[in-house]
């Protein structure tokens, strides 16, 4: 009859694998460690990069943002990947990004849904996502790597 | 007039005392539960809201052994098709409150209950305050820190401990930039206010000792006369913390699970538990605080 708290105990002690594996945000999947570290989903920047014609151009990521905000799956899919960025994670988020279009603005490329663009393989994406890390003896803060796609090998 | 009285009266005497052969502790932990579902309607699917209100208002809806897992389910299916990752924590912890009361509805068993709910407390403020102490940002008093000094949720009450309103507005603008790829990922500083180093370390060893304190009485079996230092504790936690941050989805929870697991007398638990709910929904507390202060509109 205890089923509940044997449910919340083993998804509790999941969670420090998944934070550790996959880097699990700890203010979210149920193992109770918010307010217990810096590293929320909602302050994970990411950096995306597409090559093509051997050019690297940094993707404005507003602007994916802005073409999926009417497609609730790819919204949910790029939440759950802040929150949870596994590489499974990232490697789908890289194929729904190369299902856009994008056109040159500037230095950034730019997301779009339409017919005008470029349009690329997922394999010319490179996701950088990071994390922020605050040094309290001298007041400042930094965003330090967290995790890539298609991940390094050492 | 009086026909309409007597129907009230009926009605709630149905409820409360007539009820299934549900035991008073259940049927008013039922309703609390019940109560917070309307409260935080937010959390919940509006199936399972419409749910609740019809709990409330009909006896026969209230007194059906399936209420309880209609509810769990409606709310399991929601939980699995949304985005599961982005679930606060406390959102997993009402989907185990309502797999209790589904459990119990078919299971009377009333000590059994009262245990779930003390050890789900327990549990919650244990792996709380296990990953604190794990966390070096926390434990150094960092969290606090760079937390206090951006985050709304914490500045507004934190201006009224010394912190400078225009320090608090620079601070977030200063960490928010990283969303614009013009500005791309610079470092900051922050402006701090040196009157409040102690007071970080002072939060820091505060969360420690009250959450910490609040694993240790619901997991340890205390002897029956004890049993009041949980509903002190958590009173202290409650108060403490929702007062300060205004995230009172939790405190809610923690409060109709504070219900659940109280071995004081049912009338004088209905009185500080419902009172702590009052504090935090109905009065607005946390604003009267801050006006005391002299912040916020």
């Amino acid at each position: 009859m205890l089923l509940p708290v044997i449910l919340l105990i083993s998804v509790a002690l999941n969670e420090p694998r998944l934070h550790l594996q996959d880097n699990l945000t700890s203010w979210k999947g149920g193992g109770f460690g918010m307010f217990a570290t810096l590293d929320r989903h909602t302050y994970r920047p990411i950096v995306v990069n597409i090559t093509f014609q051997e050019k690297t151009m940094q993707v404005d990521f507003r602007s994916y943002r802005a073409a999926i905000e009417n497609d609730v799956n790819k919204v949910q899919h790029l939440e759950d990947t802040f929150a949870l960025p596994s590489q499974h994670n990232l490697s789908v988020l890289a194929k729904q990004m190369a299902e856009m279009k994008y056109n040159v603005d500037n230095e950034f490329a730019i997301a779009s849904n339409g017919e005008f663009g470029i349009p690329i393989s997922y394999r010319q994406i490179s996701i950088a996502l990071y994390r922020i890390k605050y040094d309290a003896a001298l007041n400042t803060g930094s965003w330090i790597p967290l995790t890539s796609w298609p991940e390094e090998k050492s | 007039m009086s026909s309409t009285s007597v129907t009230s009266k009926n009605k709630i005497t149905t409820l409360f005392e007539d009820t299934n052969d549900y035991s008073p502790y259940f049927r008013y932990t039922a309703l609390i539960t019940l109560v917070f579902m309307l409260i935080n309607s937010s959390t919940f699917p509006p199936f399972t809201t419409i749910l609740a209100l019809a709990a409330i208002l009909l006896p026969s809806v209230f007194a059906s052994k399936w209420l309880w897992p209609a509810i769990f389910v409606t709310a399991v299916i929601t939980f699995a098709t949304g985005s599961i990752w982005t679930y606060d924590n406390h959102e997993w912890a009402v989907l185990y409150w309502m797999f209790t009361l589904a459990i119990f509805s078919f299971v009377r068993n009333d000590e059994l209950l009262q245990r779930t709910a003390r050890l789900l407390i327990g549990f919650i403020f244990l792996f709380a305050t296990s990953w604190k102490i794990a966390a070096s940002e926390f434990r150094t008093g960092a969290f606090f820190e760079l937390t206090g000094h951006t985050e709304p949720r914490f500045t507004d009450i934190m201006i009224a401990f010394g912190l400078m309103p225009e320090a608090a507005t620079t601070n977030d603008r200063a960490i928010s930039r990283w969303g614009d790829p013009e500005y791309g990922l610079q470092g900051f500083s922050l402006i701090t206010s040196p009157i409040l180093e102690s007071f970080w370390i002072f939060l820091t060893i505060g969360t420690y000792i009250v959450e910490g304190g609040l694993a240790l009485l619901f997991l340890w079996p205390l002897v029956k006369k004890f049993t009041w230092l949980r509903d002190l504790a958590l009173t202290v936690f409650f108060i403490g913390t929702y007062v300060m941050v205004p995230v009172s989805g939790f405190g809610n929870l923690l409060a109709v699970m504070g219900f659940a697991a109280s071995n004081i007398e049912l009338k004088r638990r209905i009185a500080l538990y419902a009172g702590l709910i009052v504090l935090m929904e109905v009065i607005p507390t946390r604003m009267l605080i801050l006006s005391f202060f002299g912040i916020g509109s």
